[in-house]
């Protein structure tokens, strides 16, 4: 595991990489699954050269990864996306079980 | 990996009194959040709980399905996750079996992204919640 200056570091790319809205958009686009450059390129009315900037700056900040398919460079989330999802995961796992015995416990004090 | 979660659980009640708990908003508060529910398709409201820094403590949902008194079904939505929330309750010999499904959670690109650009991101929570990710992103063995 590297030091936490090596983490804080990589946490503040991510904010640096969020804080421009098209790289917001850019995310929201690969939020509904991957792209090739060109095909962000489009949606943008921009150039080929900084819709590859912005990708290079998300790239950098591990919020995208890169694939090359013959030619064609693939664009994609992260998958350390994933951790986050479990971390909800794991918070309901716990949740629910508490919740279902405090309505069993209600249940019986209601009862006379 | 499927990202759902099942819960069963027997009560030794009938089935009409479970309903009553989990369709009348004052008695559901007692034992989940306070909250607004009308059980009727479509009908929206929330549950309130403690915010916390990343999540204003506001659950959203919409009543999806209701089949008197088996089946209710709505969404689930705050603090980044998009899901849906189902109740199924059986007389068994025991009382009432409650089924609680927790899906929705596989949708992980979009509810990341919205995770990221939903209210929270500039968060002090999900400041910390990239750091866990990034630190297990980096986590390798030394070379």
């Amino acid at each position: 595991m590297p030091g936490r200056d090596a983490t804080v570091d990589a946490a503040s790319a991510v904010f640096d990489a969020l804080a421009h809205p098209v790289r917001r958009d850019i995310l929201r686009l690969l939020g509904e699954g991957e792209h090739t450059a060109t095909g962000l390129a489009e949606p943008f009315a921009m150039s080929r050269p900084a819709v590859s900037q912005h990708l290079r700056i998300l790239r950098e900040a591990g919020l995208v990864q890169e694939q090359r398919a013959g030619r064609n460079h693939i664009y994609a989330l992260n998958p350390s996306a994933l951790l986050l999802i479990d971390e909800w995961l794991e918070h309901f796992r716990h949740f629910w079980p508490r919740r279902l015995r405090a309505l069993d416990e209600l249940l019986r004090r209601r009862t006379p | 990996m499927k990202r759902d979660l099942t819960f069963e659980y027997v009560y030794a009640f009938d089935v009409e009194e479970v309903w009553f708990a989990l369709t009348d908003a004052v008695t559901l508060s007692q034992w989940l959040m306070p909250n607004d529910i009308v059980p009727t398709p479509g009908a929206r409201f929330q549950f309130h709980t403690k915010p916390a820094p990343g999540f204003d403590g506001i659950v959203h949902c919409e009543v999806l399905r209701v089949e008197r008194p088996t089946l209710l079904s709505y969404s689930w939505r705050g603090g980044g996750v998009d899901t849906v929330v189902t109740f199924t309750l059986r007389q068994v010999a025991e009382g009432t079996l409650l089924r609680l499904e927790h899906t929705g959670f596989e949708g992980v690109r979009a509810v990341f992204v919205s995770f990221l650009l939903g209210s929270g991101w500039k968060s002090a929570h999900l400041r910390e919640q990239l750091t866990h990710t990034l630190e297990a992103r980096f986590a390798r063995p030394p070379n």
